[in-house]
């Protein structure tokens, strides 16, 4: 028997959409006449996740990733495939299961905006009947580690994204959830304040066991937070697995970011790979991965450095390069 | 559902009065305003219909007493309506097209509740009040003795009254999860009032067939007038008993098949 958490077996969820013609005449038509299109925004995706993991889910917009958060939270009802979270059915919505997961919504929220947000979080409590003593003590660790102390009395309206942002996660954590899904909780918050959050997940996975998948733009979330990843186009699958071998297999080269003691002509360079930056001191160049070292120790030898880094490209650069290239990752 | 469950919901009811009652309070000047103007409608409404039941033998044989009680049982649902269903099916029927009804969902407690009590307005409070003194007051006048017999059934057909208008209006709201947008749906019910502000004895005809026995809406204020007065045949008596046990039933089975078709409105 499987010790996964959540298990996600040949899912699919299409939607029914309609395609309206520019113009006036389009929409006049459109009252007599509609062709509707069948989206498949999830199709045919099979994972399984076990206890403590944290998995980044990554995919273009409209890939499908928040689609599947939305069904494995219970809010959507799958067209076909089989889900099972914590041993639930979630589209059953039993009140044990929906005590034991919570979903974060970086565009939305679920404080009450005209009360200060400790109205909502005793509004939690009741909803999720948190008994007062363990209510107090998670509270207080919550407030403690996203330093929020001040601002628990103050109207929602009144927050800043970031001061909104952390207190939406303590009302989705009051009842101590061993699930987590984050849907994109950094999105349009100051690199502080995305740092703040990252460390905070990463301790509450820590202190919890808890499972956490998280959908982010920032590859920064999901490279910080996350050993495996799981990536999804158009619906589809299209990789599974630790997020070091993306990185093996997509990064073909590597960035040699260099400091010239003295003047280099680019043609000097343009032997050893290709010059991304030139201005001296400072030279960028892309190695082959596999000769990075050696060429490196090449430069070092024949060429004036000061300085000489060796670094993997961005992320972003990476996963970019998946989705151009994707008929070879399929999995 | 079990006694623990019981006390929660009672307890959450509350909770959302109490957070409500906080939030109408932030904007004190708005509860006013609006506190003043459902008042003036009430009144003009009473007027209007004062003057009607003094015209002859007042309106389809009731006097002016007996209307009296019935525009009391009238206001007093009124109130009720738009104090909490009119905001709740507008929510709801916005919510299912814009996905804010995701909130909901995720939370361990019976979505239909939590949708039914999470809001309501404060500024009719007086027209509850005042249909409350209307049928204490017409009650008075006809020198009709109170006992908790007829608190009882007064509560009780009230109740009633409100689940049959209630699951009506959210039976017919729940076609949001199956068109692309219904705001106006929520105007339908609204204008049906007509029906119950006056004694279902005004009605005849088709109209009589329709709204007295096959979508008994003219009888929602007339029942519990009609136990008031003593005159209430248990025939019309089942007839709304039946209605309402019908769409409470269908309202349920409605909500729990349409929601599989919730979008949940992008992300």
């Amino acid at each position: 028997m499987s010790d996964a958490v959540i298990q996600v077996d040949h899912l699919s969820k299409y939607f029914k959409v309609y395609h309206k013609e520019a113009g006036l005449w389009g929409s006049v038509k459109s009252l007599v006449h509609r062709e509707y299109h069948e989206v498949k925004a999830v199709d045919d995706v099979s994972f399984e996740i076990k206890q403590g993991e944290i998995v980044g889910f990554i995919g273009q917009n409209g890939a499908g990733k928040t689609t599947t958060l939305k069904v494995l939270s219970g809010l959507l009802y799958p067209t076909n495939g089989q889900v099972r979270v914590l041993g639930y059915n979630p589209w059953d919505r039993q009140p044990a299961f929906q005590k034991q997961f919570a979903l974060v919504m970086g565009q939305k929220n679920q404080l009450w905006w005209d009360l200060p947000a400790i109205e909502t979080f005793l509004l939690n409590q009741a909803i999720y009947e948190i008994p007062e003593a363990q209510f107090k003590k998670t509270l207080n660790k919550l407030v403690e580690l996203l330093d929020v102390s001040d601002i628990l009395n103050v109207q929602v309206r009144k927050l800043s994204l970031g001061q909104r942002m952390k207190c939406e996660l303590i009302a989705a954590l009051l009842h101590n959830p061993k699930v987590l899904f984050l849907d994109e909780p950094t999105i349009g918050l100051d690199v502080v304040m995305q740092k703040v959050l990252r460390d905070f997940i990463r301790t509450y996975n820590a202190e919890f066991n808890s499972t956490i998948i998280l959908t982010s733009h920032y590859m920064g979330d999901v490279k910080e937070l996350c050993e495996r990843a799981i990536i999804i186009d158009k619906g589809h699958k299209i990789f599974d697995g630790k997020l070091q071998s993306i990185i093996d297999r997509y990064a073909r080269n590597k960035i040699l970011s260099l400091i010239m003691s003295e003047n280099v002509s680019l043609k000097q360079l343009e032997k050893y790979g290709e010059v991304k930056e030139f201005e001296l001191p400072k030279v960028t160049l892309l190695v082959p991965r596999a000769q990075a070292t050696k060429v490196a120790g090449q430069i070092l030898t024949h060429l004036p450095v000061l300085d000489v880094n060796i670094e993997e490209p961005p992320i972003e650069a990476i996963i970019r390069e998946v989705f151009e290239t994707k008929a070879d990752l399929q999995v | 559902m079990t006694r623990k469950d019981v006390q929660k919901y009672w307890r959450l009811f509350w909770k959302f009065r109490q957070l409500h009652l906080m939030r109408t309070l932030e904007y004190r000047s708005n509860f006013l305003f609006w506190t003043v103007v459902t008042s003036f409608w009430t009144i003009v409404n009473i007027f209007f219909f004062g003057i009607l039941s003094g015209i002859g033998n007042g309106i389809g044989g009731w006097t002016q007493s007996e209307m009296l009680f019935l525009l009391g049982v009238f206001t007093f649902l009124d109130g009720i309506i738009w104090s909490f269903f009119y905001h709740t099916m507008s929510f709801y029927t916005k919510s299912v097209f814009n996905g804010e009804l995701s909130r909901f969902l995720l939370m361990p407690v019976d979505a239909q509740y939590i949708l039914m009590v999470h809001t309501n307005s404060y500024s009719n409070i007086f027209r509850l009040l005042t249909g409350l003194v209307m049928m204490g007051y017409a009650i008075y006048l006809m020198n009709i003795p109170i006992t908790i017999w007829l608190l009882a059934g007064v509560v009780f057909w009230l109740t009633v009254g409100s689940v049959f208008i209630y699951t009506l209006w959210f039976l017919l709201s729940t076609f949001a999860f199956w068109v692309e947008k219904l705001d106006n749906i929520n105007e339908l019910v609204p204008s049906l009032r007509s029906f119950w502000q006056i004694p279902k004895s005004v009605l005849h005809g088709w109209l009589s067939v329709m709204f007295g026995w096959i979508l008994p809406i003219a009888l929602i204020s007339t029942v519990p007038s009609e136990y008031v007065l003593g005159r209430l045949a248990w025939q019309t008596a089942t007839v709304f008993l039946l209605a309402t046990i019908v769409t409470a039933t269908a309202s349920r089975w409605f909500f729990l098949h349409s929601v599989k078709k919730f979008t949940g409105a992008g992300s």
